[in-house]
């Protein structure tokens, strides 16, 4: 290198230092008055940390809700039959030969004009061959939900099966009465039922 | 301060704080989200997206799709707008009904051609004692609740986006500009894939004005056999391809177009609600149609 | 050989505090992060550049995948923040922890490889985002992994920062230090939670978003302004000859900073539970704070200094200041409601971004770098003056870029409020502003290119100089005098 290159590196170059002045109060002041204006802020926009509130809304009340369609809510039954029939029957209806459940999307027995049969076998089960829409299905066996389920839950999920749009169904409602009166019909019941029995009592009252 | 281990201690609490609230909050509060059952309806929502369109979804995202197009909508508020459905029985009580709540509308021919709208209301707490009158005369009433906003107005979707919408997406593509416009309901606007074709191909035929720059990479300029292929893209003018050759998207393309067909975000929820369409039509991201053209083969001869 | 660039082996160094064996223990490690970052500067700029042409003319360079918009956009902002950004932030926060700590920089070879390791990382990121690898999230593409490169490098240097920082000799803190120590522990932090949340075991949903925005808010204003500011704290008095006004005030900032910005970043119009976009609007307006009291620090510090700063670092130092003024005034007012209502999803956040990224932090950044690079390399720059034209080319082409694209921005968000207008209008309508911010981004190019041509004709001059010794050593006649029978 040549000469004429000189380092700027002086031997000791002082390094910065700091005055220990105070903070302004004006500056922590406007600290103070932005806090207090985003507090006002948030409270009035910001929903309480609630999920279901979106802009622009900031509160639940709010979020106004459509009143509910014609016909009765069939979320509930829905949940219910995910949870408990889905395992045999699937979640589309279509039935598992591999444990032979029948069908229930088509079924004429859900379509039947009463729910009588329906809640029958849910509460005590069902057992032996049984011919579904014209077809033979081999000797499966469905357990009871006597214990399981409300006389609530089991008019949601039969509601459920006899009108779930996505299978065309269209038959009436079950309410929780006509369940809670073939429960008392059949409180002594320690079987489960079986087709022939079943097709002796009428579908409807 | 004067030790390191301070400045460490200050750093980990701040930074700790919004961790906590940016990353484990919204985790704990979303994270956890499921399929749920829109109002009126027995369909799961959201639906998986089809096969093709999750590729289609990976294309998307590779081809930085998302430094133009934002797929959220917003809303600015919502209101429920009165339809009078059947006049019923007693008329001239509907009709004293009617006189009391929007005197404009109170004249007889108003109950032919139902249903109506009688009158818009801000919210549903101000809608019930509205439709208990409408009802005195034994008709039937039907609030619709309807999203309002630009976003809503330019027909950008019918409510605004929330997060049960984008569950079953990996990358969520969100996006923070709005150089072209939002695409969360492209799938329900613009149904013609041969449009979604002809329009990523070149731009400018399938819209006037567009900016967005071609994708002509994701087509296949090809010699045309005896017959034009099924799947050929339909190009006049400027856009054409010189004789004896025709333009064929290639698969990222129909995974593209695929995606885009099945963005759609329409199903009634309760954190965003909107009246159930009627008849109980699954509002879901249903699947894509066939995604090949339907091009008559006849064109060629 | 009277140039001191060329002693460089350690043991000739060792124990050797006074600043030129500081600056000498520096050395090849700030070659190395600096010489790639200028590099991968001027390519973001360039992919920047492409990527801006392409609204003037939707065609341009539209038949090759890697090429077009939605890969040379985010190649251009990744490889300012993570080719750029935070290598030469590295690089000046190591030479400071070295300086204030009176000490050299431990294991200096080992942060050579660690910034030799990020720049091949950052390759391999770039390779993948114009490959169509990219992650998808913003400010995040590189795909997971260039982040595992990313993470193992940054840890390699940070390492032998903190280890540095341990052997200091002067045991007092000055205010930069805290930045410095702040800004190397948040990186891995946000880096490593966003990479394993959203690549390598992502969560669902928007909280994707929620990550992503929450990590790009921390590593934009967060990290890059305690690395900014660390910058400017040491430098102004430094260049002013007068002490920081002051400490205390240094502390406020340096609180506020952290406890507000560390929840910037989700947009206002996000789909995201209220709560979280409401909390970062707040956060927003509550950076006026640390942003006034950093104005009052420099303002009182440089006040009455009779230093001229003649387009050197002093420029850029307050020009930095002054643009994060500007952009914290964009940010807050992003956060009121009747604001952004017009600004959400917009030009103005970009143009809120370059203000802060460029006009703030990496003009700050070449400030230290200006002052930094004679003094480890041990010779004057080689082109002084493209260090005045560079300041100017910086100036113009930041407020020519930022200043159309805001207010293009808000003129778009209020024809887009009114839905009567129809969209393509509203695109044309932006056209005439992006157009001046091509100008601007031109203008930066040329500046970053002259940053470029004064890094590397230092780093062509000490290796010239490196091998003309190696040479002279060679060809020296044997020192016949010592061999004694």
């Amino acid at each position: 290198m040549s000469a004429e290159v000189k380092s700027p590196n002086p031997t000791t170059e002082a390094e910065p230092t700091a005055s220990s002045a105070t903070v302004p109060m004006w500056l922590i002041a406007l600290m103070l008055l932005l806090l207090l204006g985003g507090a006002v802020y948030f409270d009035a926009r910001g929903g309480w940390f609630d999920a279901r509130v979106y802009r622009p809304f900031a509160a639940l009340p709010e979020q106004f809700q459509p009143p509910p369609p014609d016909g009765p809510d069939l979320r509930p039954g829905r949940r219910i039959y995910d949870a408990a029939c889905a395992a045999c029957h699937m979640v589309n209806g279509v039935g598992n030969p591999a444990v032979n459940a029948p069908p229930i999307a088509g079924s004429d027995w859900v379509l039947a004009d009463g729910p009588n049969r329906l809640i029958r076998i849910v509460l005590d089960g069902l057992t032996g061959p049984i011919e579904v829409s014209g077809k033979q299905y081999g000797g499966g066996v469905m357990t009871p939900f006597k214990g399981t389920f409300t006389d609530e839950e089991i008019a949601q999920v039969l509601t459920y099966i006899r009108r779930n749009p996505d299978w065309k169904h269209d038959a009436s409602e079950v309410t929780a009465e006509q369940v809670a009166k073939i429960r008392e019909q059949t409180k002594d019941r320690a079987i489960n039922w079986t087709p022939a029995e079943l097709l002796t009592i009428p579908a409807k009252d | 301060m004067k030790s390191s281990a301070t400045v460490f201690l200050a750093a980990f609490l701040a930074l700790a704080a919004s961790w906590g609230g940016f990353v484990l909050a919204p985790q704990i509060q979303l994270g956890r989200s499921v399929q749920t059952v829109p109002l009126g309806s027995a369909s799961l929502y959201p639906l998986a997206r089809p096969g093709l369109a999750q590729q289609g979804l990976q294309v998307y995202r590779a081809n930085g799709c998302v430094y133009c197009h934002t797929q959220q909508i917003g809303q600015e508020g919502a209101q429920a707008d009165i339809y009078l459905a059947e006049a019923g029985t007693n008329v001239a009580a509907t009709l004293a009904a009617i006189t009391k709540i929007n005197p404009e509308m109170a004249k007889p021919e108003v109950l032919s051609n139902l249903p109506r709208k009688i009158v818009e209301v801000a919210d549903m707490n101000a809608a019930e004692p509205v439709v208990r009158e409408l009802k005195a005369g034994g008709g039937r009433v039907e609030p619709v609740i309807v999203a309002n906003g630009p976003d809503i107005a330019r027909g950008w979707g019918k409510r605004r986006t929330v997060a049960q919408d984008y569950l079953q997406d990996y990358p969520v593509q969100l996006g923070t500009r709005r150089v072209g416009p939002d695409l969360a309901n492209v799938g329900m606007r613009w149904t013609d894939p041969n449009w979604h074709y002809r329009h990523l191909y070149a731009p400018a035929s399938a819209l006037q004005d567009s900016k967005m720059p071609p994708y002509r990479y994701l087509f296949e300029r090809r010699r045309m056999g005896q017959v034009a292929s099924p799947d050929a893209l339909q190009l006049t003018g400027e856009w054409a391809p010189p004789a004896g050759y025709e333009i064929v998207p290639k698969a990222e393309a129909r995974a593209l177009v695929a995606y885009l067909l099945s963005l759609r975000a329409d199903a009634p929820l309760f954190e965003a609600p909107l009246t159930p369409p009627a008849g109980n039509t699954a509002p879901t991201n249903a699947p894509a149609p066939v995604v090949n053209p339907p091009v008559a083969a006849a064109s060629a001869q | 050989m009277t140039a001191p660039a060329v002693t460089n082996r350690p043991a000739a160094l060792a124990a050797d505090s006074s600043t030129a064996g500081i600056d000498a223990s520096c050395r090849l490690p700030l070659f190395m992060l600096f010489g790639g970052a200028a590099f991968w500067l001027v390519l973001g700029s360039i992919f920047g550049f492409i990527a801006s042409l392409k609204f003037h003319k939707a065609d341009f360079l539209a038949d090759a995948a890697w090429l077009t918009f939605g890969r040379v956009y985010p190649a251009s902002t990744n490889l300012l923040v993570y080719g750029f950004a935070i290598p030469v932030a590295l690089g000046v926060a190591l030479w400071m922890l070295a300086r204030l700590g009176r000490v050299q920089l431990a294991r200096p070879w080992l942060v050579t490889v660690g910034a030799k390791l990020w720049h091949i990382g950052v390759c391999v990121g770039l390779i993948a985002i114009l490959a169509g690898e990219a992650t998808g999230f913003e400010w995040l593409e590189m795909p997971r992994y260039a982040a595992v490169i990313l993470l193992l490098a940054y840890l390699l240097i940070a390492v032998w920062a903190f280890s540095t920082h341990h052997a200091r000799k002067e045991r007092t803190l000055y205010p930069s230090q805290w930045f410095v120590l702040a800004a190397l522990f948040w990186f891995p932090w946000i880096y490593s939670t966003a990479t394993l949340l959203l690549q390598f075991f992502p969560v669902r949903g928007v909280t994707q978003a929620a990550i992503a925005w929450w990590y790009s808010g921390n590593l934009l204003f967060v990290w890059l302004a305690l690395a900014g500011l660390a910058s400017s704290f040491y430098f102004l008095p430094k260049l002013v000859g007068r002490p920081l006004q002051s400490s205390y005030l240094a502390l406020f900032v340096f609180w506020t900073l952290i406890l507000f910005g560390t929840w910037v970043g989700i947009p206002a119009g996000a789909t995201l539970p209220a709560w979280m976009p409401t909390l970062s609007n707040m956060a927003a307006m509550m950076m006026v704070v640390p942003a006034a009291a950093v104005v009052l620090m420099v303002v009182q510090t440089t006040r009455g200094a009779k230093t001229a700063c003649g387009g050197g670092p002093l420029c850029y130092m307050k020009f930095g200041t002054g643009a994060l003024a500007l952009s914290v005034l964009l940010l807050a007012a992003s956060g009121l409601p009747f604001v952004n209502r017009f600004t959400d999803f917009t030009w103005f956040g970009t143009a809120k971004l370059q203000l802060w990224v460029y006009g703030f932090f990496a003009m700050t950044l070449f400030g230290a770098v200006y002052y930094i690079l004679p003094r480890v390399a041990g010779f004057e720059l080689p082109a002084a003056k493209a260090v005045r034209v560079h300041f100017w080319c910086g100036v113009i082409g930041t407020l020519l870029f930022a200043l159309p694209l805001a207010i293009g921005g808000v003129l778009q968000g209020v024809k887009l409020a009114n839905p009567d207008i129809p969209f393509t209008d509203v695109t044309k309508a932006t056209l005439m502003f992006f157009r001046l911010g091509t100008m601007g981004e031109l203008l930066i190019l040329a500046g970053n290119l002259l940053f470029l041509f004064n890094i590397g004709a230092v780093l062509v001059r000490y290796y010239l100089a490196v091998c003309r010794a190696a040479c002279a050593d060679l060809t020296a006649p044997l020192p016949t005098a010592e061999v004694k029978p």
